[in-house]
Parts: structure tokens; C-alpha cells; sequence
């Protein structure tokens, strides 16, 4: 759902003086459930949405002084505000910078109130009443510069199997490709949830899939990662999500350790190569200098600089064995190995079947927070 | 000496014939690998023929005077063909593009393959370790100082070369890469003129082996060191050839 900031007249027009109202409106957001998610907050009777409306009504009546007076007034305690009202104060804010006068326009504080408002919700508008020409081309310069996704979902949700509708909403300012995971804080694992190519779009998250379980009860990152295909940094943002649910008694999923894979390539050596190349480049040198007989060549020439080139190449040569070769593949132990996978594979097989029975009616409740940490 | 020249490179004509390749196998040390099954070991080349490049540095000092010293380019070809194990035969013949006063040099060797011995002692393990090793006994000749002309190869000198000649492989037997070793001593009596040539000849070299074709390439360092005359030169070479080599079975 966008955020919009509405035009209208203020219901707070005839209050009383500026102090009092801050001093109203700080003790009133004081006591407020500020930290409310988004999507719980009020509408109407929250004393800050009046306080906006009066902004609001400033604007209107073309004071863009006095509505600027008023919304430095919560700068101080704008980040507890809940989202919604930040986002239509960051907008409200621009929109006082950047009157239609071009006299008294300042672009770059709206520019910058505007992508802070975009950070906070990509997809951030002006109602029609509050378009004038200049602030939509402006709103439009600050999302083409900026890269932002954000992640919105009700504030409890129930999950269960992977189904096609999507659960939680993912917007971005511009067209980008998005990948959904969660990663378990309690052992680091990460786990793809979903994925799409879009500037908004519902993507998916569920608990288990085809018998394999995505989210147990616990407290996990949920990463939202957007890559824009026009090329720049990836952007990151990463929620706290609560799930809470009763697991049922799942099979461990068959490992297959290494020691159980016989090699597949005939390595060389380590020790040896390194013990051969010291003696046979030893040699080199010692042939080039210990062999020189006469003392007149002895003592008019030195040592030629030959013998140091085929040394280091020798050193050279280990090392590209060492480090590119991949050795000879022995077939008898490729055949073994692939035998003791397509025994692993049907171990695996079996536990995901009975893990899929287990798994049919498991769920779990997820809280996800407003917003990213 | 011309003629030297002549009988080494008909002897390299005559071991390359095609036909003589299937003859027979001459087989080298199995090898042993690391891994719980060990791979089949390459089989070794019967003949290989190598065409060689060398960047050579030549020094050379009479009775204590030192003579400037010259920068060569010796190109030449190196045989090797191996009869009825332990047995092998090999030659070289080699020349510089200087003309007359050139430096040439070429030699023809028996070799006598000491794995079995290194077998006895040490097990098949050691042996592939090792590598082939091998005992040479060889007789040359290599162009040096003229005392009448005062030319710095003005003169062939005969000798004789008792040296070992090893070929390490770099990991196992089916390693691409392997290291190469040559040590002789020069000694007299020399085989043609008896001049009493005495000295040292020794190479080392790293060797590339493209199993999937039967080409080596190798780079490698020779020196020569012969002192003749109240002559002493040093020859200071980078060595650098490609070869091929013939397969039994191939």
C-alpha cells in the first residue's frame, strides 16, 4: 500500500500557540505507541497525523514558512515516529522547500527530505491536490537516483506449505531483481525463500516445502536483496522475524562426510615435489658455480645469470603443478564413489518422504519487524 | 671431424625407422600412487628425438689470459633409443651458426639403466621415485682453442665421458612434468686425437610431457667446462627443444 500524504484542510487550524503545541504533541508522542509497525498505527486520532494536518493545511494556504516552522518542530523526534508518519512528514517537509514561487525554492533540502522519504518507502507519492509542477519532476529526479527495497507484511502472519500467493510485499524505487531468504541466527543458515524481477511485487515465504523444512521456531534474519540489472552495488536490507510454531518430529537428513569418497585423481606428492625441486634446483646452481675450474675465468667472469632462469623456472614448474594440475581421475574410484552418492541420494530420498507425512499440516506464526535493521 | 658428423647424424636416420618402433617394448618402473588405486603408469618412450636450441655463452682463457668472451646460438638434435633393457644408446650433435670458427660439439653414449639396482635396495616405491637413472659411458668431441691459430674453436677435441644421467618425475609416473640431469667427467685418453682433454659436462633441465600427444618440451641449463692445451673454456648454456617420442604400441 503507498504511502500518500493527502491535502485537505487541517482539522487543528485554530490552536493555540506554537510552544504549547510542540510541548503538546512531544508528551502526546512520548505516550504514543510510536514503534507500532506501519500498518498498525491509527489514521485519524494519533496527535501527530493532527500536528501533519496542520502542516498540511499550511501548505495549502500557501505559508510555507510557518509549515516549515511547524515540521522543524519534530525533526528532533522524528525517528521514533512510526513509519508512516515519518514518510509524510519527510514529504510534507519537501513539499514546504519547494513551493511553486521559484523564489523561495529550495531544491536541495527537498531533494533531500524526498530520498529520505524513499529510503523509508519506495514508493512514496504525492496526492493529486498536492502536485504542483516542479515537486513531481523533483520526487521523480530523487527515486531515479536513489536504490531502495523495502519489505512490508502484516504484522503476524501464519505460514505453512509454499503456496503460489505471495505474503509479503517487496518495493523497490526502480524495476530489480529480488531474492528473499532467511537466514537462522541460531546456526547461520541461509535458505532462498523466493525470488522475482520487479519494482513491487508479492513474494512468497513458507515454513516447508516438498518435505524439506525452511523455517523452524526461532528468531531469523529475513534478507531482502535487490540487484538492478542497469548495474550498481546490490541492496541489502535485513528484518527481524520472530516464527513461532510446535515442530514435529522430523528425520535428520542423511550427510555424506568426505572421508566416505575414495579420491577420484592421482594427486602429486606434496612433499616430494618440494623435496625434488630443492635438490634439482640446488644442482643447477651448484653445477653453474662449483664446476668452474679455471681460476683465471673464475675470477674475470661471474656466474652465468642462466642458470638462475632454469632454476626459477623449476620452482616455477612445481608450483603450476602443484597448484593447477588436477591429477589423473582414477575410474575404478570414480564408479565407487558414484555408487556410495546414489546410496546417499536414496537415504535422502526416504527421509524427505517421511519428513513430507511429518511436515503436511505443520505452520508457524511469523512477526516480522517494520522495519530493517 | 666432418665425417664424426656425418656417422652421427646416419645413426640418427637409422635408429629413427619407423618399424624398429614396434620391435619391442622396453619397459620402465611401474609406478606407485598415492591414491587406493593406482593408475596405469605412462609407458616409456623407446626413441625420443629432440631438436634443440641453445643460448650458449663461451669463455675461454689461455695460460691465465682471458679471451672475450662470446655469445652463440648452438642448435642441434639429441637422440636416445632405448635397445633391450637395461641397455640404451644415445647421441648428440650439435653446432653453432658462426661458420668456421664455430662451436660444435657431439658425442655418442652408452647408457646402462641402474632401476634394477635401485629396485634391489630401495623397492619398486624408490624406483619410481627416483626415477629413470642411468650410467653413461661416452665418446665426443667438442670444438675448442687452436693453439697455432689462436682461434677460439679452431680445433676439435676428442674425449671420453663417464657421467649418470638421471629423469625424475615431478608426483607419479603420470606427472606432466618431470626434472632432468646429466653429470659427466671428461677424461683422456681422448677417442680421436688423444689430446687429453679433460673437463666436465653437465645439464640440468625441466621437461614438459603432453601426454595426449608424444611431444616433450623442455628447457634446461648445460654447462661444459674443457681444459686442453693450457686452454680452458667454459661453455654456459640455457637449453631449450622440443622432442618427439616414439610409444611402444603407438
Amino acid at each position: 500500500m503507498p504511502v500518500t500524504v493527502h491535502g485537505g484542510r487541517a482539522l487543528l487550524r485554530a490552536a493555540c500557540s506554537s510552544s504549547a503545541v510542540l510541548l503538546a504533541v512531544l508528551v502526546l508522542l512520548g505516550s504514543a505507541p510510536l514503534c507500532s509497525p506501519v500498518r498498525a498505527q491509527g489514521t485519524a486520532a494519533s496527535p501527530v497525523n493532527e500536528f501533519l494536518d496542520r502542516i498540511t493545511a499550511d501548505i495549502n494556504d500557501l505559508r510555507y514558512a510557518e509549515a516549515l516552522r511547524r515540521g522543524r518542530t519534530l525533526a528532533p523526534s522524528a525517528d521514533a515516529m512510526p513509519l508512516a508518519q515519518r514518510v509524510r512528514w519527510r514529504l510534507l517537509m519537501a513539499a514546504a522547500f519547494y513551493p511553486e514561487p521559484r523564489a523561495v525554492q529550495g531544491a536541495d533540502s527537498a531533494l533531500a527530505h524526498l530520498v529520505a522519504a524513499l529510503r523509508l518507502a519506495p514508493d512514496a507519492r504525492y496526492a493529486p491536490e498536492m502536485r504542483w509542477r516542479g515537486l513531481d519532476s523533483l520526487l521523480a529526479r530523487a527515486r531515479a537516483r536513489s536504490a531502495f527495497v523495502v519489505l512490508r507484511a502484516a504484522p503476524s502472519l501464519r505460514i505453512g506449505a509454499r503456496v503460489a500467493a505471495g505474503n509479503l510485499q517487496a518495493v523497490a524505487t526502480r524495476p530489480v531483481h529480488l531474492t528473499l531468504s532467511t537466514v537462522d541466527r541460531a546456526t547461520g543458515r541461509s535458505t532462498v525463500q523466493d525470488t522475482a524481477f520487479a519494482e513491487s511485487v508479492s513474494l512468497s515465504l513458507a515454513a516447508h516445502d516438498d518435505g524439506r523444512l525452511l523455517i523452524a521456531p526461532g528468531v531469523y534474519d529475513l534478507v531482502l536483496t535487490a540487484v538492478d540489472p542497469k548495474g550498481g552495488e546490490p541492496v541489502t536490507v535485513r528484518y527481524e522475524m520472530t516464527a513461532e510454531g510446535k515442530l514435529p518430529a522430523l528425520a535428520p537428513e542423511p550427510q555424506l562426510p568426505a572421508s566416505a569418497l575414495l579420491p577420484e585423481h592421482v594427486m602429486p606428492a606434496r612433499r616430494s615435489v618440494i623435496a625434488k625441486t630443492a635438490v634439482f634446483t640446488g644442482l643447477t646452481l651448484v653445477v653453474a658455480t662449483a664446476a668452474r675450474g679455471d681460476a683465471a675465468l673464475r675470477d674475470n667472469f661471474s656466474t652465468d645469470a642462466r642458470s638462475y632462469l632454469v632454476a626459477g623456472a623449476m620452482v616455477a614448474g612445481a608450483g603450476a603443478l602443484l597448484t593447477r594440475v588436477k591429477g589423473k581421475p582414477i575410474p575404478q574410484n570414480v564408479a565407487a564413489n558414484a555408487i556410495a552418492r546414489a546410496r546417499h541420494e536414496r537415504a535422502v530420498n526416504a527421509a524427505v518422504e517421511a519428513n513430507r507425512k511429518s511436515l503436511a499440516s505443520y505452520a508457524v506464526t511469523v512477526r516480522i519487524a517494520a522495519e530493517p535493521h | 671431424m666432418r665425417s664424426l658428423k656425418t656417422v652421427l647424424l646416419a645413426f640418427i636416420v637409422t635408429v629413427a625407422a619407423p618399424a624398429s618402433l614396434r620391435a619391442q617394448t622396453v619397459g620402465t618402473p611401474a609406478a606407485t600412487a598415492p591414491a587406493a588405486i593406482a593408475p596405469e603408469p605412462a609407458k616409456a618412450p623407446r626413441l625420443r628425438i629432440s631438436l634443440v636450441g641453445r643460448a650458449a655463452r663461451v669463455r675461454t682463457a689461455r695460460d691465465g689470459t682471458v679471451l672475450p668472451e662470446r655469445d652463440v646460438f648452438v642448435r642441434g638434435v639429441d637422440a636416445e633409443y632405448r635397445l633391450r633393457a637395461p641397455l640404451a644408446v644415445a647421441l648428440r650433435a650439435h653446432q653453432s651458426t658462426l661458420g668456421g670458427d664455430d662451436l660444435t660439439f657431439g658425442d655418442i653414449a652408452a647408457l646402462y639403466s641402474l632401476g634394477g639396482l635401485v629396485e634391489r635396495i630401495g623397492g619398486s616405491a624408490t624406483r619410481a621415485a627416483v626415477g629413470d637413472l642411468e650410467l653413461e659411458f661416452a665418446l665426443g668431441f667438442q670444438s675448442g682453442y687452436e693453439l697455432a691459430t689462436g682461434m677460439a674453436h679452431g680445433e676439435n677435441h676428442g674425449f671420453t665421458r663417464l657421467g649418470l644421467r638421471a629423469n625424475t618425475p615431478l608426483g607419479d609416473a603420470t606427472s606432466p612434468l618431470s626434472f632432468d640431469l646429466r653429470l659427466g667427467r671428461i677424461m683422456p685418453p681422448g677417442f680421436f686425437a688423444g689430446d687429453g682433454a679433460t673437463g666436465f659436462d653437465g645439464e640440468t633441465g625441466l621437461r614438459w610431457t603432453f601426454h595426449a600427444w608424444p611431444v616433450d618440451a623442455s628447457l634446461g641449463y648445460h654447462f661444459g667446462r674443457l681444459d686442453v692445451s693450457g686452454a680452458a673454456q667454459e661453455v654456459s648454456a640455457l637449453r631449450f627443444g622440443i622432442s618427439w617420442r616414439g610409444v611402444p604400441g603407438r
